[in-house]
Parts: C-alpha cells; structure tokens; sequence
C-alpha cells in the first residue's frame, strides 16, 4: 500500500516582466525565462525532429463574456510566442481551445479575436475527442487528442478577476483543455467540483511552461454577465510551476491566493513550494478585485444555478443571462 | 502558503456569525422592550430573550476566532437552535405574529450557519471516509496523542489527512469500528472528565486528560484508546516526515541495498501439469 507522498519543498522561479510594448517585453520574458531553450532541450531529449515536435498552447479564448482585451489572451502575444518557436525551428504548433456551450464555435471566436492561423493550427478539442483516464474524481472521460498527444505545453492565461474562484491565470485557463462543450454540466458539481477537475487535467497531462498576460487586465466585481474592466498594467508573468505563477499573480492583484479554489486545491493536490520571484512584486494599483464574500456566495448558490431549469431562466434573461448560463472559470 | 488555509467560506461564515451575533442581542432588546409584539413576556419569555441574546454573543465571540473559539462558536450554534425552537413554542403558545416571524428568521439564520459550516468544512479538508464531525474529532486526536513538545513533523490535520484517506482505500469491516470510536470519542470522553462539551472543542489539556483516563480504564474503553493510538500511529507514521523522523530508511534506500538485485524471484507454479 502507498504510503502518503513526501511535502518536501521545491523552490521554482517566476518571473516579472514589464516595460513600454508589449512584444518586447515579451521577448525578454522568453529570454530570461529561458522557455525556447526549454523547448529546444525537451525536444533533442525525445530524440525529435524540431520540424515535427508537437506542441500545445492553451490561450484563454473563450470566456464568456469575451468582448475584448480584458477577457482573453492577447493574440498577438500568442502569435509572437508561435514566431520565436518558428524561429527555432519548430514547425508543428497548435492553438488549442475547447468549445463552450451556449458560445459561437471555437474557430469563430478565434477569427473575431484576431488569431489568423498564420504558422500554426488551431483546434478545436472538443472535436477531437479521445478517451483518457485521468483516474480520481474524472475516471475514463474525454481529453483533446493535440493536447494530450502535445509533447509540450504551454498554458498561456489572461490575468483577471474571477467570480467563481477569486481569480484565473495560467492553472484555471487549463479548464478550456476539458473538452465537453457542456462545462457545467460535467465538470461542475459535487463530487468533481471545477477546480478539482482543472488540477486534475494539470496532474494528469502535465504542463511545460506557464504564461500569463496581464498586459491588460480584466479586473472588476461583476459575473461572466458583463464584461470585465480593461486594466492597464504592462506586465507578463512565466514560470515553469503553474501553483507558483498563479500565487504570485494573486499577490500582483493583492488578494491572498490561498483563497483561490483552483490553488487551494493545486496545493493539496502538490504541496507547497517556495517561490522566488524575478521582477517587480509591488501589487498593481488600482486593481479592483472580487470579494470573497461574492465568491463564497457564488459557491453556495452554484448547485441551484447549475441546474437545468435555472440556465433555462438565466437565458430566457438575454443576453446577460445567456452567457451567465455559460459560465466557464477560464 | 498554507495547504489546509482558511477558505472564501469560511471567511464569509466568519462574517455572518458576527453579524448574526451582534443583530441577535438587539433583536432581545428590542422584544424585551416591546414584549407585547413578541409575546415574551413572564419568567419563561425572559429566559427566551436572555438564551437569544446570549446565542448572539457566543456566536459573535466564535465569530472572532473560527479556530481558537470553537467552543463558544459550538455553543452559539446549540443555543441558537434552542432559541429558535424557543420562539416557534412561543409562537404557538401565545399566537403573536412577531414571535413567528422571529421563529422563522432564526432558524433561517440557524440553516444558513450550518449551511455554511458544512461547505467550509468540506472545501478546507474533503474528507473522503470520514464525516466531517469525525474528521474535526481526528484532529483534535492526533493533536492530543501526538505530544512531540513542539517537535512534530506532521501536522494534526495533515495526520488526519493520512487517516481518511488510508480508510477511504482500505475494505475492511473494521473501518465502521473506527468510525464508532470517533463517534465515542467525541461525544463520551468528555464526560469521563466531567466536561460536558464535544472532544473537539476542548482545550488540549482536557483532551488529554480524557484520554489518560481511557488509557487507564478497564472494558471497552480501552479498545477506544487502543484504536486511538493505533489512528494516531497510522497517520504519523504513513507520513514520509514521521517516517523520516522515526530514522527509518526504506530498503531501496540503504548503502548496502545499491546494487542488489531487488527483483522477484521466480518460482514454477506447483499446480502446472495436474489435471
């Protein structure tokens, strides 16, 4: 019989970025983060050819309320990312989404958001769906067939407020890698609560590298009804541990991360890990964030919400309620 | 970065107990003042406003201190059902709308409290095989029989982690034994000690001291100390830290285990060839 797992801390960096524009910035995170030489290492340690070695990068794209640049991950900065992997060579990249019930199709979004396809793919996961056994709380359930076939991944999250869970970065934004278009109804609820589901996919399919745009950040008190607040920050965040890159995000908004639900459940599930940060740590100001008793409440009321005489309601509302009742955390 | 940290919940309940306590002794006041609105009046009525106010007290005071007043939160949380229960008799008895709505608001307020307790409780730990009261109750059993004067590697809840889960992987008849023994614990070994509160919310003085009295006792108390012992054992001890502490190096570790040949041996299967 297993004996339980050792809580020995492992130390990770994460790193600050900021500056004036938004690509340079990003190129000296890429450099200083060290996450093409990563690349370049995983890739002559499988013994690949850079041309043909898959890898997966997980923006956040769908948010419910995806009206603009506070919702989701910059495309530019998810093509400039595809450009530094092209220039070393790596050919084979995909741009991984799932579909979300209620929402237009991944593709369509991804048009309206400005992705143009130029040197990579993008998928649609919950069109390629695979069997896998992610064991625990899931069991035998769907996985995207490009993120688990990916022989790197990259979770490129958005900075910004969440009603459910406090918070997103890099660790919720791989809730979009779950493939069922009908998010609340399968990896919602008791017995495979949101966050355990997301953690779980993290464990499961594990992955290489985490990045967080907070370029512009979406900050505000609201739901998925309304569309966050716009929030000018001028910063990008990397780092190889998502538990890590998510807390200190947390403290970059000047919440505790511990109250997330998702890190709550990435340190029970990991343990925790001492973090040295590389940049500036002063939490933004202003930065509006959700109350936790919002979030506490958000949590009670979720069994009844979930229900389907609820969303029927919620949509009837309009357009506030229809994408209420479509809620993802990403 | 705490792994078992307070949670959204439990900052929210924190706030609604001392909300709830401090409306509660007001709400008393007011019905003291008014007692012809309320219909709590004579002897019975007073008792009824003074368990009221005092619920509200207790519950604000647990309020302030979710972990180091859990005793004053537990009976905040008693009193406030009697209170309720108080109120619904009053109501019947002297027909005063005021009464029955007050009935109404507090066993409201006594759901919700509970409501919120018990998704609190179950975010911060997620006990697998254990209920929650028992969870609460292994705790506070490994914070007793683990007396490492300071020097403890593992955590009481992290212990009791070890425990749940150990049992939620385990079949074995004896998993609702264990459960009992949590069950006695909690509410029966108090009262060796004359306190009439849960295990759980004793200081660790008084815990002690109940447990002592078990370990010495004759019959089947000493079965509930054995088990007890036993959990305490299995939870520190099934913990990488506890095993490391106790110097125990596993075999694949050891200098003289490097190089061995660790694999199975082979041996023909006996029944191969019979009919």
């Amino acid at each position: 019989m297993a004996l339980a797992g050792p809580q020995e801390l492992r130390t990770t960096r994460v790193f600050i970025e900021t500056g004036m524009d938004a690509g340079t910035a990003l190129d000296r995170l890429l450099e200083r983060s060290g996450l093409i030489a990563r690349v370049v290492a995983a890739a002559e340690a499988a013994g690949a050819v850079r041309a043909g070695f898959p890898i997966a990068i997980k923006p956040n794209l769908m948010a419910a309320s995806a009206a603009g640049s506070a919702d989701r991950t910059d495309p530019a900065l998810v093509e400039r990312l595809v450009a530094a992997l092209a220039e070393e060579g790596f050919g084979t990249v995909a741009v991984v989404e799932s579909a979300v019930r209620g929402l237009p199709p991944v593709a369509d979004v991804a048009r309206d958001a400005g992705y143009t396809g130029a040197g990579y793919r993008i998928v649609d996961l919950s069109e390629e769906r695979v069997p896998f056994d992610y064991g625990s709380v899931l069991g035998v359930r769907d996985a995207g067939r490009s993120w688990r076939d990916a022989a790197f991944r990259i979770s490129f999250g958005k900075a910004k407020t969440q009603w459910q869970c406090l918070f997103t970065g890099a660790l919720a934004n791989l809730y979009g890698c779950l493939p069922d278009p009908d998010k609340l109804a399968s990896y919602h609820g008791t017995g495979h609560e949101f966050q355990e589901c997301c953690v779980l996919l993290a464990d499961r399919l594990p992955v290489h590298f985490g990045l967080v745009d907070a370029w512009v950040g979406g900050d505000g008190r609201g739901t998925h009804a309304r569309p966050r607040h716009a929030r000018e920050t001028a910063t990008l965040l990397a780092g190889e541990d998502l538990l890590a890159l998510d807390w200190v995000l947390g403290e970059k908004m000047g919440v505790d991360p511990g109250l997330s639900f998702v890190l709550q459940e990435a340190l029970l599930r990991w343990g925790r890990v001492q973090v040295v940060r590389r940049g500036n740590t002063t939490a933004w100001r202003p930065w509006d964030n959700v109350r936790s008793g919002k979030v506490a409440s958000a949590c009670l009321l979720e069994p009844a919400l979930r229900t389907p005489a609820a969303r029927l309601t919620l949509r009837a509302l309009g357009p506030p309620g229809r994408r209420l009742a479509a809620w993802t955390i990403q | 970065m705490k792994v078992y940290g307070l949670n959204v919940v439990e900052r929210l309940l924190d706030d609604v107990l001392v909300a709830i306590g401090l409306l509660l002794p007001v709400f008393a006041l007011v019905a003291g003042i008014l007692d012809g609105a309320f219909g709590a009046s004579g002897t019975a009525g007073g008792l009824l406003l003074a368990a009221t106010a005092l619920a509200g007290v207790l519950l604000a005071l647990g309020g302030s201190g979710m972990r180091q007043n859990a005793g004053a939160s537990f009976l905040g949380y008693e009193l406030l059902a009697v209170a309720a229960i108080g109120w619904i008799v009053c109501a019947f008895l002297t027909g005063v709308v005021g009464a029955a709505i007050a009935a109404g608001v507090l066993v409201l307020a006594f759901g919700l409290l509970v409501a919120l307790r018990r998704r609190a409780l179950r975010l911060r730990f997620r006990p697998r095989f254990l209920t929650l009261r028992n969870f609460d109750t292994m705790i506070a059993v490994a914070d007793t029989m683990i007396d490492g004067d300071g020097r403890e590697a593992v955590h009481p809840v992290e212990v009791a982690v070890t425990v749940d889960h150990l049992l939620a992987r385990v079949e074995s008849p004896m998993r609702k034994d264990l459960k009992l023994v949590l069950v006695i614990t909690e509410w029966a070994l108090p009262l060796l000690v004359w306190r009439p509160f849960p295990f759980s919310v004793l200081g660790s003085n008084d815990r002690r001291r109940a447990v002592e009295k078990v370990i010495n006792a004759k019959g089947p108390f000493r079965d509930v100390a054995r088990s007890l012992k036993i959990m305490a054992c299995v939870g520190y001890y099934g913990d990488q830290r506890g095993i490391a502490q106790a110097g125990f190096v596993h075999f694949g570790l050891r200098r003289r285990s490097q190089g061995v040949d660790q694999s199975p041996l082979q041996h023909p299967d006996p029944f191969e060839g019979r009919p």
